[in-house]
Order: structure tokens, then C-alpha cells, then sequence
């Protein structure tokens, strides 16, 4: 072999050894494969550790909530503050018949015909031809059930129902509410509070009293007779926690008849209904003036007009005979607008908005039910300023009166009107809006409303019980423009030396009733023949007669043991 | 001896085990049966405090004062309600409603 031949060889030989092959092994790619299987079996292990180490650190009581959110025929009791039911669940069967399952249709028909006499039969043919399920009676008694069972048709199934009971009918119509057939709350505290009583296993527990809430309901029926008025409201709330312990507004409804109300002369007044309440705003501007060191109960007001103009429209006084010259005190006493308009002027826009704002009247308030009005808002300016000082031009609902009444009364402090016992929203830190003092001289001067025959309350003297307040006579406003008609109001405290309750009494559309006889509490003659439709001559009246009846029970029920 | 002491204390653990079991198997019995029976006992009360809270709701006591009291039942005058306090063997008698700020 030649030099040249060996060096060709050489290079053929090094091409061969040194040429790409992929190196592929079997047992690489099948331990890629299990690696990859078993970080998948590893987090789906990871994870359902995860959930059972969560189950196992979940408390208790919560699992056991949760069990009772799954009963599907199951609502929580109602309950008043002393135990009683509002509102009851009773497990009820109901009876459908499968027409597709029906051996002998006209036996059938003639052994229903027997259990169920009031039935329209001709009706159930009809559905029995149509296949399809049907139910016949909801609610059956023991006895129609044991007649059914015996008669032993495959036909016949029996479904398991709540039903809700309401024994006191009429009594707690506006706040309770009601529920349709697929348990589920269509108004009241049954809608608001439908998930909870679905799945608590305790009665909920309101703060409402049932015989006070009855007395209160019969005085209203009464005015209603008394003073043709188209509906009323009244709430009775404590001062110093906003407990609610009667809220009634008439008309209401039986919820055991489950009626479909759409007349909106049904409405919750309570609540709902934003009024323009007149005269008892006027409180609230002398609460301000005093509160902002504007006034003193003494500060005289000199040669008020009897009629001032704002943007062409006239402010008049109601009672013509009031006088020119008034201290700030007499100016709610007499229930002056020209006096009230003077002090608003000196709070000022500004001071005032927040006043209201701080009681809580200007605003929508957060409630236990649904059904809560919007008081109408409107721009601030020097006529608004004007009108809002005595209570004109400015909405708001009775219960948001109640709540800003009670903030007066209370010292200034802040409280959340509510009808659920022990709430937790009632655990609040108490604000307070009014300054030392401001509440005691206020509770005075109401009381004086009330008590002087200078006041415009005088019937509401219900002797032991140190009853004050303020009267609000409005027009009513129909479609923006004011009717004839009127809102007679009465925003009552109870004992104005230590204030606990107040109560308010609205009568929507009240007529003097001239063969009505008025009893006056400080002993002069009965008077007949009233032809004046204020809130003195009707709410005031009613309100009277309200604490009256409900005043022994508060006063002895409710009487703080020391 | 060690061998028989240890199966006769395996033996004896065995008979206590059973023993305690069924025994507490009867106690759970008898609580499942107490609870039963309390739920139906619980049942059976609200039904009654149902009917209670009918017939004893103002409306029905209103009428049952019209129907059968109706000149036997007086209205008591609250301000000559006496309120008695008992401070060391003593009775002190208040006003129950002061009237004093009238």
C-alpha cells in the first residue's frame, strides 16, 4: 500500500468513528413518564390533604349550620321580646295525584269527591286528561291523610310543606312580611332575614312587645273612626338603644290569608311613607341654634314679621294671634315659623345640612326591613334654609323622626333604630352630635309644649308619665303640588326628666270630627263642635290616649330595678 | 409464667374492651331514645305555646273581657300604685310614679 492510499484509509476510518448517532434509551423515557405520573399524584394528594386538614379545623357549630342550610322545608320561628310567636312553622303534607299512574280514574274521582266535598271536580278532570302532576290540597288534616292512605291508589303522593302560622294575625303585618309558597320571603323581616331563618336553629328573637303593639293598633282603628283618616303610623322606640317596641301602620293585612297586595294605601307608613312633616322640624332648628351657641333658651327675637317673602313665595304664621316679640324658647313653645326661619338663619346653611345629616333625617336609613322610603333630596339654598327651619320643603320617613327625636332626647348620643333583639349593629361606639346640656334644655321645652296652654299639646298631659313633645300640621303633597289634605303628626318623649321612649303618631288625611267630644286633662269642661284640623286637635289627641293605655305596662313592665 | 400472666392480661383487656363497648353502646341507645323522645316532648311544647299564644293574645283577652268580665274588671288608677322597698327590716313606701315634676 502506497503513502497515499494509507492517508485516504486513514481519513475514511475517522469519518466512520466519529459520525452523530442519537443516543436513545428505552428505560430514560419510561422514568420521565412515572416522574411525571407521580407529581400529578403527588399534588392531587397534596391537595385533598389540604381539605381534609381544613374540614378537620372547621369548628363544629359551623358544619352543623351548614346541615341545617341544606333542609330545604325549613324556616326559623319568629319570637316578640317576651317569648311569644309572631310567626310559626308547621310541617304540613300536601296531596298531588300522577294522572299516568291512575288505575280506575271514576273510583278515583268518587273517593276524592268524598274527602274533599268543597272541591271543584270538573277542574280536576280537566288536569287528570292534561298527564301531568298536579296538587289537589295543601294543609290536609290527620284525618283527610289517614283516608287517603287507605285508599291505597299509587296515583296519590304526598309532598312534605311548611306552612307559616301567624297567630296574631293583623298584629305584626307591616314588620314580618310574607313568604311565598317555595318558602322564600317576599317583604318585612321574612325577606330581609330569609337566609338567616333558613338555616338558624334558633328563634329569631324581635324587640317588639305584643301587648303594647295592641294597644297602640286598637288607638289607631280608633282615630281612624274618629277622624276618617286614610291610613296612620306609629312607632314606639326606646331613646337610649333604638329598640323598636311597636311599629304599626294602618291599614295592614291578615298574613294567614296570604293576600296579593298591590293598593299602595298599603304601605308600610312606617318606613316607607316619606312625608313632609311640618311643625316638628322646628325642634331640630332650635336643637341646632343651641348646639351651635347661636341662641339661649331667652334670646329675644324683636318685631318678627307676620309674613316675609323668599323668591316671591309668602312664609306666613299659621296662628295669627302669635306675638311680634318671642324669646327662642317661646318661638317652639308657640310654634312660630317666622321665629323658627329667624333661628335657622343664624345657624346658618352650612351647620344646619350637618345637623340633620348627624340625626339622621336627611339621609335613606339602614333598617331591619326592605321597605324603607328615601326622603327626597333637594339643593340648599336661602329659601330651602328658610322653609326646612319650620319644616317645610324637607322629606323624611316617621321612623327617621323617631331616630333624630331620640338622638335629641338621648344626650346626643347615636343609635340605630332596630326590631332585632340583641343586635350586633346596636353595639356600636356611641357617637354624639349635641353638646352637654343641649339635651336637658330641649326635653324641658318640649315638655312645656305639652304641659302650658300656650303649648299645642296639651291633651297628650297624661298625668305620672311627664309626656313631651312637638306637633307637625303639613299639607300633603299630591304630584308636586299641595292639597287640601294633611299629615297630622306628634313626636312624643317619655319622661322628659330622664327621656326613655318616644313615640310618634301620624295620621294620613285626618277631618275634624265636630261630634267628637275633647276631654281637657287639666279639668275644664269637655268641648264638642272642633273644627280645626291640626295635629294638636287629632294626633295629639290619639297620642294622649296611646300613653294612657301602654303607660302602666311601660311603667311597670319595663322599670329599671336598682 | 411471664407468658401467661401477659396472655391472661391480653385476655382480660379483651372481655373489658367488649364489656365497656356494649355498655356504652347501650348509653348511646338510651340517649339517641332520650333525645328522640325530647324532640317530640320539644314539638309537642311549641304546639302548645302556639295555641297558648292564641288564646292568650290581647285580641282574644279583649274578648274574653267583653264576653265574660266585662263589670268585674276595673281600671286601676297607675298614681295610686305604692312602691314598697324592704331596707333592713324596715318598709319604706314611695310613689310609684313620682309626680313631683309635673
Amino acid at each position: 500500500m502506497s503513502e497515499k492510499d494509507i492517508e485516504n484509509l486513514t481519513l475514511e476510518s475517522y469519518e466512520n468513528e466519529f459520525s452523530f448517532k442519537e443516543n436513545k434509551s428505552n428505560l430514560n423515557i419510561s422514568f420521565n413518564r412515572i416522574a411525571f405520573i407521580f407529581f400529578i399524584f403527588l399534588m392531587v394528594c397534596l391537595i385533598y390533604s389540604i381539605k381534609v386538614f381544613y374540614l378537620g379545623s372547621l369548628n363544629s357549630k359551623i358544619l352543623q349550620k351548614n346541615i341545617y342550610a341544606s333542609k330545604t322545608n325549613f324556616r326559623a320561628d319568629i319570637l316578640d321580646r317576651n317569648g311569644n310567636f309572631i310567626a310559626k312553622t308547621a310541617n304540613t303534607l300536601t296531596v298531588g295525584v300522577r294522572p299516568n299512574l291512575i288505575i280506575d280514574e271514576k273510583k278515583l274521582l268518587i273517593n276524592l269527591q268524598l274527602i274533599f266535598p268543597d272541591k271543584d271536580f270538573s277542574n280536576i278532570k280537566k288536569r287528570i286528561k292534561k298527564k301531568k302532576y298536579f296538587r289537589i290540597q295543601r294543609e290536609l288534616r290527620q284525618d283527610q291523610i289517614e283516608r287517603l292512605r287507605n285508599l291505597g291508589d299509587k296515583s296519590i303522593e304526598f309532598e312534605d310543606q311548611i306552612t307559616r302560622i301567624y297567630p296574631q294575625q293583623n298584629l305584626f303585618s307591616h314588620i314580618i312580611g310574607q313568604i311565598d309558597d317555595d318558602n322564600n320571603g317576599i317583604s318585612g323581616i321574612e325577606k330581609f332575614f330569609d337566609y338567616e331563618l333558613k338555616k338558624r336553629n334558633k328563634p329569631l328573637k324581635l324587640t317588639v312587645d305584643t301587648d303594647i303593639q295592641f294597644l297602640i293598633r286598637e288607638e289607631l282603628i280608633k282615630a281612624q273612626e274618629i277622624f276618617k283618616n286614610i291610613g296612620s303610623a306609629s312607632i314606639l322606640m326606646d331613646v337610649n338603644n333604638g329598640n323598636i317596641l311597636s311599629m304599626v301602620s294602618l291599614p295592614d293585612f291578615d298574613l294567614n290569608k296570604r293576600q296579593d297586595i298591590k293598593d299602595v294605601n298599603y304601605i308600610n307608613r312606617a318606613t316607607k311613607g316619606v312625608y313632609e312633616l311640618g311643625s316638628v322640624f322646628k325642634t331640630f332648628t332650635f336643637a341646632a341654634g343651641l348646639n351651635e351657641e347661636e341662641i339661649e333658651l331667652e334670646t329675644p327675637f324683636i318685631n318678627l314679621e307676620k309674613k316675609i317673602y323668599c323668591a316671591g313665595r309668602p312664609i306666613g304664621e299659621y296662628d295669627d294671634k302669635i306675638p311680634t316679640d318671642l324669646t327662642a324658647e317661646e318661638i317652639l313653645i308657640r310654634s312660630g315659623n317666622i321665629g323658627s326661619v329667624r333661628i335657622g338663619q343664624k345657624v346658618g346653611i352650612e351647620k344646619f345640612k350637618l345637623f340633620l345629616e348627624n340625626i339622621g333625617v336627611l339621609n335613606k336609613i339602614e333598617f331591619d326591613i326592605e321597605e324603607v322610603g328615601q326622603p327626597i333630596p333637594f339643593r340648599w339654598g336661602k329659601c330651602k334654609l328658610a322653609t326646612t327651619s319650620f319644616g317645610h320643603g324637607i322629606t323624611t320617613t316617621p321612623l327617621q323622626l323617631a331616630k333624630g327625636y331620640s338622638i335629641i332626647a338621648n344626650g346626643g348620643y347615636e343609635i340605630k333604630p332596630t326590631l332585632i333583639e340583641n343586635s350586633k349593629s346596636n353595639i356600636i361606639e356611641k357617637k354624639r352630635f349635641l353638646k352637654e346640656g343641649i339635651s336637658k334644655k330641649v326635653n324641658g321645652v318640649l315638655r312645656k309644649i305639652v304641659s302650658t296652654t300656650e303649648g299645642t299639646a296639651e291633651f297628650a298631659n297624661v298625668s305620672g308619665y311627664e309626656v313631651g313633645g312637638k306637633t307637625g300640621t303639613a299639607q300633603k303633597s299630591i304630584n308636586g303640588v299641595y292639597s287640601k289634605k294633611k299629615i297630622n303628626t306628634f313626636a312624643a318623649i317619655f319622661p322628659t326628666s330622664k327621656p326613655k321612649y318616644v313615640l310618634i303618631v301620624l295620621l294620613d288625611e285626618p277631618e275634624p270630627n265636630k261630634e267628637y267630644i275633647y276631654h281637657y286633662r287639666d279639668g275644664r269642661p269637655p268641648y264638642k263642635g272642633n273644627w280645626r284640623n291640626t295635629a294638636g286637635w287629632t294626633s295629639v289627641e290619639i297620642a294622649g290616649k296611646i300613653i294612657e293605655k301602654i303607660g302602666p305596662i311601660l311603667a311597670t313592665k319595663y322599670i329599671e330595678l336598682n | 409464667m411471664k407468658k401467661i400472666i401477659l396472655i391472661l392480661s391480653i385476655f382480660l383487656l379483651l372481655i373489658f374492651t367488649t364489656i365497656t363497648k356494649n355498655s356504652t353502646k347501650d348509653i348511646e341507645k338510651q340517649i339517641y331514645n332520650t333525645k328522640e323522645n325530647l324532640r317530640i316532648l320539644e314539638q309537642k311544647y311549641e304546639m302548645v305555646l302556639l295555641d297558648f299564644n292564641y288564646l292568650s293574645s290581647p285580641e282574644k283577652l279583649m274578648e274574653y273581657q267583653a264576653q265574660y268580665f266585662e263589670n268585674e274588671l276595673k281600671e286601676i288608677d297607675i298614681t295610686n300604685l305604692k312602691k314598697l322597698t324592704f331596707i333592713k327590716n324596715e318598709i319604706q313606701i314611695k310613689e310609684f310614679i313620682d309626680l313631683k315634676n309635673e
